[in-house]
């Protein structure tokens, strides 16, 4: 076990009695974890204010002003405060102001976005079918399945017009089966994921704190 | 689908034991089969995937003179994935003698987070301190400038002027009274590689904003996101890609040491293994179930 | 007026700009106040095109060949600056909610109000141990002209931070061998990594447990669709994990068989199968993101936020 003679032992030692007291929730509800969850609640409230003060206006907003003399920046306060107005029913039009403007920036950056996104993915998806000289094996075959799959997949989702076709209908249930795969390999992803989120408290709780697993 | 006309429960003893299990009962199951393969661990293998052997190929080619952006996009919340991949990539860059900046888009508490684990890496390459050369000291060869708001424009001001946008380190100094930011230009003209460590879906600003710019992209990702980053792997707008806590071990076995990622597998194993029996447990009980009304029927 | 580097040493003088400045936003302001609703809605539309035109223009304005970017690059960085400091200012408007709402339960001793008050007393804890941390910076000289000493001492003896020959330089004592800037003995870190590291890890590390118990009973093979995902899903799973890949390690990795490895089979069923319908599933929502960006940008877009009332 971590001894509580040092400053990591004391930390090691907090650490692990929270996480404990977060965990009784398994067993069932209690005071010890909703204390807990109001800690933790305060604690982030806490940081997020120091950070957006520390690491955004201070030095953007309050430094230039108080340090560099660029009074200009006192205005930014004004939009920033217009964001408060939202809790009043007669000003919250002045946060729909910042608002719709932050929006307004954001959709005009939907071309550079857009196309710095999915032209590379569209070229990529042309892809040579046939072995140069039609030489054996003759085919790419893991184009063609690319291929294959993307075309039924977009088949699926494709809205615009009734899927009356047979040819179309069966590409489109094709394109749902190769999802079924996609889903499959994102819930082992997400198993794996929050599998490892555990691990990582039990390795905290039996390698750091109780030295039961051993750690070198 | 038509609807199944209800049957009186004709479950063997064995599927009623099933059924009736606590909640409780899994949970320790699960205790069970994720620490006893920690405490008592097998010499098993961990095999490289190309994702992982890409990332690591891409930074073994940086060149020195030029910077490394490290966006540590994550916080305590998928810590276990994370800070592993976070430290092992540190490690690269100190081995390699790179030039990096470390910067958050995502969670305020993020800087913190990467500057935690930067100071393990830089205990596990220098414990003795920067070397003879100087390398690594803080603001020459690398620097952490701390949150900023998530923003589209924002990310694009940072290409333009990195120093600019970024304006100060994380403890508020002036960015420009660093040496690493003396005579920074611009992202494409500075920068060698963005390498975005996150929990969300920061890639998607990244890649169009900095990637369409020139500046090659790698990501570490948790591994929910993982399965839809592979377009971007396909077409080379991801030059690499760890995935989770078994990315992280792999980027470990690269560069050679057992760290915290490489022991915490063999746990993970076990916990999938779990997880599968559960599923075959709770399945077999019903497809003998649906035998049986048909059988009855 | 816009000498700033005099205006900088002259701080009465910088005030009296500064609150003018404010002053007459909110002037402006305040006239927009009294426009009728349909002129006010107008103002909005206009706001919402122009803030999109820069960016658009931006990018449809090529470079010029030399490689100099186009005039507009210089506007650009400024709204990415001034969009930060709006934004941090509107990072406060969550933690006011949060507070604000704690507060009421206290105020009207709702149930369980109790919790409130330790949400409170965890707030003003790191609220205090955060900004005590760097009083150097609040309290002390403006960051420009910092001295070492003005410092705390954790942040000198962060070896990280200099080196032993700018330590003897600067007639600093080495760092002792005992120091550890991850558990540094100050209030800040005990809060941040002893409180907040494992609170947060652990609360999301609940959701494995509902996972398996999910598994357990939720997740039903009722139809073929649903029996090839969980194939797929455990053949993936096995090839992730080093147990997995030790039921296939016999197949030697050069041979013609490798492709059944089961990390490399899994690799594939990624890289072949799971990527295209990804980018499928991609190009829609692609499309429809070009689209709405589009509805917002001509203020198209109705309902929800965008119909109310001005």
């Amino acid at each position: 076990m971590e001894p509580l003679t040092s400053p990591q032992g004391i930390i090691i030692w907090i650490g692990a009695l929270v996480t404990l007291a977060l965990y009784s929730i398994l067993y069932k509800e209690n005071p010890v974890y909703r204390v807990a969850e109001h800690a933790f609640l305060g604690l982030a409230a806490g940081y997020g204010l120091y950070a957006a003060w520390a690491f955004v206006l201070y030095p953007k907003w309050y430094q230039p002003i108080r340090n560099d003399g660029v009074w200009l920046w006192a205005m930014a306060l004004v939009p920033g405060v217009m964001y408060y107005t939202i809790y009043s029913k007669r000003l919250n039009w002045m946060s729909r102001m910042v608002m719709v403007t932050m929006m307004g920036f954001e959709a005009g950056l939907i071309f550079r976005t857009w196309a710095g996104t999915y032209m590379r993915q569209i070229s990529d998806s042309f892809r040579p079918l046939f072995q140069p000289g039609f030489r054996p094996p003759f085919l790419y075959w893991d184009n063609l399945i690319f291929v294959v799959a993307l075309v039924s997949v977009m088949t699926y989702f494709f809205f615009s017009f009734e899927q009356k076709s047979r040819a179309v209908q069966r590409t489109a249930g094709l394109g749902r089966w190769l999802m079924m795969i996609a889903f499959g390999a994102m819930f082992g992803s997400t198993v794996m994921a929050r599998l490892s989120l555990f691990i990582g408290r039990l390795w905290y709780l039996f390698a750091e704190w109780l030295h039961l697993i051993p750690k070198g | 689908m038509a609807r199944e006309a209800p049957q009186p429960a004709t479950r063997s003893g064995w599927e009623a034991v099933l059924d009736r299990i606590d909640r409780r009962v899994i949970y320790l199951g699960l205790l069970l089969f994720t620490l006893v393969p920690l405490r008592f661990p097998l010499p098993l293998p961990v095999y490289v995937t190309p994702p992982a052997a890409s990332l690591h190929a891409a930074i073994e080619a940086l060149p020195t003179e030029k910077v490394v952006f490290v966006a540590s996009n994550w916080d305590a919340d998928t810590y276990a994935e994370n800070e592993p991949q976070t430290i092992a990539l540190f490690r690269h860059l100190l081995r390699r003698r790179l030039k990096f900046v470390l910067f958050s888009v995502t969670a305020a508490t993020a800087p913190q987070f990467g500057q935690n684990a930067l100071d393990e890496a830089l205990q596990n390459e220098f414990p003795a301190g920067p070397g003879p050369d100087g390398y690594p000291a803080y603001g020459v060869h690398y620097l952490n400038a701390g949150y900023k708001v998530r923003a589209k424009p924002w990310i694009r001001s940072l290409v333009q002027d990195p120093g600019a946008a970024l304006n100060a380190d994380w403890k508020a100094q002036p960015i420009r009274s660093f040496p690493l930011f003396q005579g920074l230009t611009s992202m494409p003209a500075a920068a060698s590689m963005l390498i975005d460590i996150t929990a969300s879906d920061t890639t998607e600003d990244f890649i169009p904003l900095v990637g369409a710019e020139g500046v090659p992209i790698s990501l570490a990702c948790t591994a929910v996101s993982a399965p839809e980053q592979y377009p971007f792997l396909a077409t080379g707008q991801l030059k690499g890609l760890l995935t989770g806590m078994r990315g992280a071990a792999e980027y470990e076995t690269l560069l050679g040491y057992k760290g915290r990622a490489t022991r915490m597998m063999g746990g993970q194993s076990f916990a999938h293994l779990y997880i599968f029996l559960l599923i075959v447990l709770g399945n077999v009980a019903v497809i003998r179930r649906s035998l049986r009304r048909r059988r009855a029927s | 007026m816009f000498n700033f580097a005099r205006l900088a040493a002259n701080p009465g003088l910088l005030w009296t700009y500064s609150l003018a400045s404010i002053g007459a936003c909110l002037a402006v302001l305040a006239l927009l106040h009294f426009l009728p609703r349909q002129a006010r809605k107008q103002l909005l539309v206009f706001l919402t095109f122009a803030a999109g035109a820069v960016y658009a223009v931006d990018y449809f304005w090529a470079p010029s060949p030399s490689g100099q970017p186009n005039p507009l690059s210089g506007v650009t960085g400024v709204i990415g600056n001034v969009l930060q400091v709006v934004a941090g200012f509107a990072l406060l408007l969550g933690i006011y909610n949060l507070v604000h709402i704690h507060a009421n339960n206290i105020r009207r001793t709702r149930p369980n109000w109790g919790y409130s008050v330790v949400f409170f007393t965890a707030f003003l804890a790191m609220l205090i141990a955060a900004f005590w941390r760097e009083s150097y910076l609040w309290f002390g000289p403006p960051a420009t002209q910092l001295r070492l000493s003005d410092l705390p001492p954790e942040f000198i003896l962060d070896r990280n931070t200099l080196s032993p020959a700018v330590r003897t330089q600067l007639g600093l004592p080495p760092t002792p061998a005992s120091f550890n800037p991850l558990y540094a003995n100050d209030f800040y870190t005990y809060l941040f990594r002893g409180f907040y590291l494992n609170l947060q890890a652990t609360m999301f590390s609940i959701l494995a447990f509902y996972i398996v118990s999910a598994a357990y009973r939720a997740f039903r093979v009722r139809s073929a669709e649903a029996g090839l995902m969980m194939v797929t899903a455990i053949i993936l799973m096995a090839g992730q994990v080093p147990l997995g890949m030790a039921l296939t390690n016999w197949i030697p990795p050069q041979s013609d068989w490798s492709g059944l490895r089961i990390e490399n089979f899994s690799y594939w069923v990624l890289s072949v199968i799971n990527m295209p319908v990804q980018r499928a599933v991609e190009f829609g929502l692609g499309l429809g993101a070009l689209a709405m960006g589009l509805r917002i940008w001509l203020s198209l877009e109705q309902g929800a936020y965008f119909g109310e009332e001005v």
